[in-house]
């Protein structure tokens, strides 16, 4: 298990220095100067000069990489264009409200798809299966943002539950949480449904009914903790796509974390924020699913070979 | 295989709604009872009535209208961005797996690197550099589309290239081109068919979550997710335009989600 733990993070590196390198090269594929983009439209050609100076844009480029990339692991992430302070500072501030909502979201999707799936396959072909199905459907076709709209239009606006900008109290965690799980717990769901099926279908699970088990426990003990195996590598790659989502959903409720920061960096052309941040999340990304990928052969010995 | 997709009958709504607004987009300008962007401003915030089936918004324009006009902007956009993403991921999917060894290595983790940021992070990422607007908005697309098309190709023309017949075509003198596009192809084609139809959907949600971020389509444009950003700021006084092209987003999305489960379903012969 070990050596295959540490093959996956070798090869997690080649990804990261080309995610990295791609971020990179987010400022100098821009048509124009960098140090015009710095400086301003404006700016003399003093001033543009001082800035080129200022953020090593008069280096060659493999030098300015090669600093992006010490930095980035030493924790600078850059100045930012906008507000002249460090990169990290922000994203430090806003990281916290992102990972409530990215790992709420999860929490419940995972609750909520593995409830809806296990109902469906155990009453599969049944009107219970085909209404979890089709709402997992659903949930998977909607866009998220229009989805935060409707209940922010419904809870807060209609009927005046839960409160819909900002983040003050934890209740305004709530919508912006369940938004966002609702996509995954619709993938989530399919899946737990599918895994279900193939072990329900399984000879032992047919032996310990003969055996006289009750049905709910063969249903929890024997054949859901054997589905758990592809569904929590769902759950896992889930994460990444969920961090994404949260661009979407704090737009629409105004939360102060990573996804509004990178839209309202590109919208303001800072880009060093941008670079930042974006790194950070594609970081994230790459790390949990090669977590996901290790954690799989743990929970599953019949993997490991390959 | 036409006698399997029939008779799910989900798969096949699917495809008459999908049908439906591929119609609804060629012949929009045509259906639609007023212009667009034309504005009223004396009957504007107007909620749903006869003349205005599903309301104006603050400027007096006509939501059915523009949602008539945005089939169009937003089908488009994933048609051809989608369609850009299959001709480039099936061309560097199909080299890697033909030529092998480093080639295969740098194609692939070029693609692993595209896919290492989650989906509507890497849209942003190329408007950033391009800018916004619909064309590149399209590019986005397309590059969001390349890798996913890169692997499924790969994996079926390294499946198929191992085959005996394969072998025989080399030994009769058959070129590398002549083989790949008339013995490879063909037989990689179910996946593909497949996968792009799932793409068409998936590329409207991103498209459209891009515009209604600001940062794709641009306003006066009525591409639905645009219109959404509108409907935000006009869901206390006019609800029915934040409703009404998220109804048309989900609708879209969904059946051709359907589409591609039933074509997929139908294509496999070992079901």
């Amino acid at each position: 298990m070990l050596r295959y733990a540490l093959g996956r993070l070798v090869e997690m590196v080649p990804v990261l220095l080309g995610t990295a390198l791609l971020v990179f090269s987010m400022i100098h594929l821009v048509p124009g100067d960098p140090a015009l983009l710095i400086a301003g439209l404006e700016a003399s050609p003093q001033t543009i000069e001082r800035a080129r100076e200022q953020f090593g844009l008069d280096r060659p480029l493999p030098v300015q990489f090669w600093r992006f990339l010490a930095g980035a692991m030493t924790g600078d992430l850059g100045m930012s264009f906008r507000t002249g302070s460090p990169v990290v500072e922000e994203i430090v501030d806003r990281f916290g409200h992102t990972f409530i909502i990215a790992l709420g979201a999860t929490l419940l999707a995972t609750a909520a798809g593995m409830l809806a799936g296990t109902i469906a396959a155990v009453r599969r072909n049944r009107l219970a299966d085909g209404v979890v199905m089709v709402m997992a459907l659903v949930a998977v076709s909607t866009p998220s943002y229009w989805l935060a709209l409707m209940l922010m239009l419904c809870f807060s606006l209609w009927w005046g539950l839960l409160p819909s900008i900002g983040v003050a109290t934890p209740w305004h965690y709530v919508l912006p949480i369940v938004t966002l799980g609702a996509q995954s717990a619709g993938i989530i769901a399919r899946m737990t449904r599918s895994a279900m099926l193939d072990v329900l279908a399984q000879e032992y699970v047919a032996t310990a009914r003969a055996k006289g088990v009750a049905e709910g426990v063969v249903i929890v003990r024997h054949a859901l903790r054997n589905a758990l195996v592809p569904v929590l590598s769902v759950v896992g790659l889930r994460f990444g796509g969920l961090l994404a989502g949260t661009v979407l959903v704090e737009s629409v409720f105004a939360i102060p974390g990573l996804g509004r920061l990178i839209v309202d960096a590109v919208l303001l052309r800072d880009y060093p924020m941008v670079q930042g941040a974006v790194l950070v999340v594609a970081t994230l990304f790459i790390v949990v699913n090669a977590l996901t990928d290790i954690l799989y052969t743990v929970v599953d010995p019949r993997v490991r070979l390959a | 295989m036409w006698q399997r997709f029939v008779r799910n009958r989900a798969a096949v709504a699917g495809g008459l709604v999908v049908g439906l607004f591929v119609l609804l987009a060629i012949a929009g300008p045509a259906v639609a009872p007023y212009d667009p962007l034309a504005q009223n401003l004396a009957n504007n915030y107007s909620g749903p009535t006869r003349a205005h089936p599903l309301g104006t918004d603050d400027l007096g324009r006509d939501t059915l209208s523009r949602l008539i006009h945005g089939a169009r902007i937003s089908l488009g956009i994933s048609v051809i961005g989608v369609g850009l993403g299959l001709v480039v991921g099936t061309t560097l999917g199909a080299v890697a797996a033909y030529y092998g060894s480093w080639t295969d290595a740098v194609v692939m983790r070029a693609m692993d690197v595209l896919l290492a940021l989650p989906g509507i992070l890497l849209a942003i990422v190329i408007v950033t550099i391009l800018g916004s607007g619909v064309v590149n908005t399209v590019l986005a697309v397309a590059v969001f589309a390349i890798p996913t098309f890169a692997r499924i190709v790969r994996g079926s023309v390294l499946t198929i290239r191992t085959l005996d017949y394969i072998d025989a075509c080399r030994a009769v003198g058959a070129s590398d081109a002549r083989i790949f596009a008339r013995h490879i192809l063909p037989n990689a084609l179910s996946p593909i068919i497949v996968h792009t139809t799932l793409m068409l959907g998936t590329a409207i949600l991103i498209a459209s979550g891009l515009s209604f971020l600001g940062l794709g389509v641009q306003p006066p444009n009525p591409e639905w997710g645009a219109m959404l950003s509108k409907g935000r700021e006009l869901i206390r006084t006019t609800p029915i335009v934040a409703v009404a092209p998220g109804v048309a987003i989900t609708l879209v999305v969904l059946s051709f989600s359907l589409l591609g489960d039933g074509l997929r379903d139908a294509l496999d012969p070992k079901l």
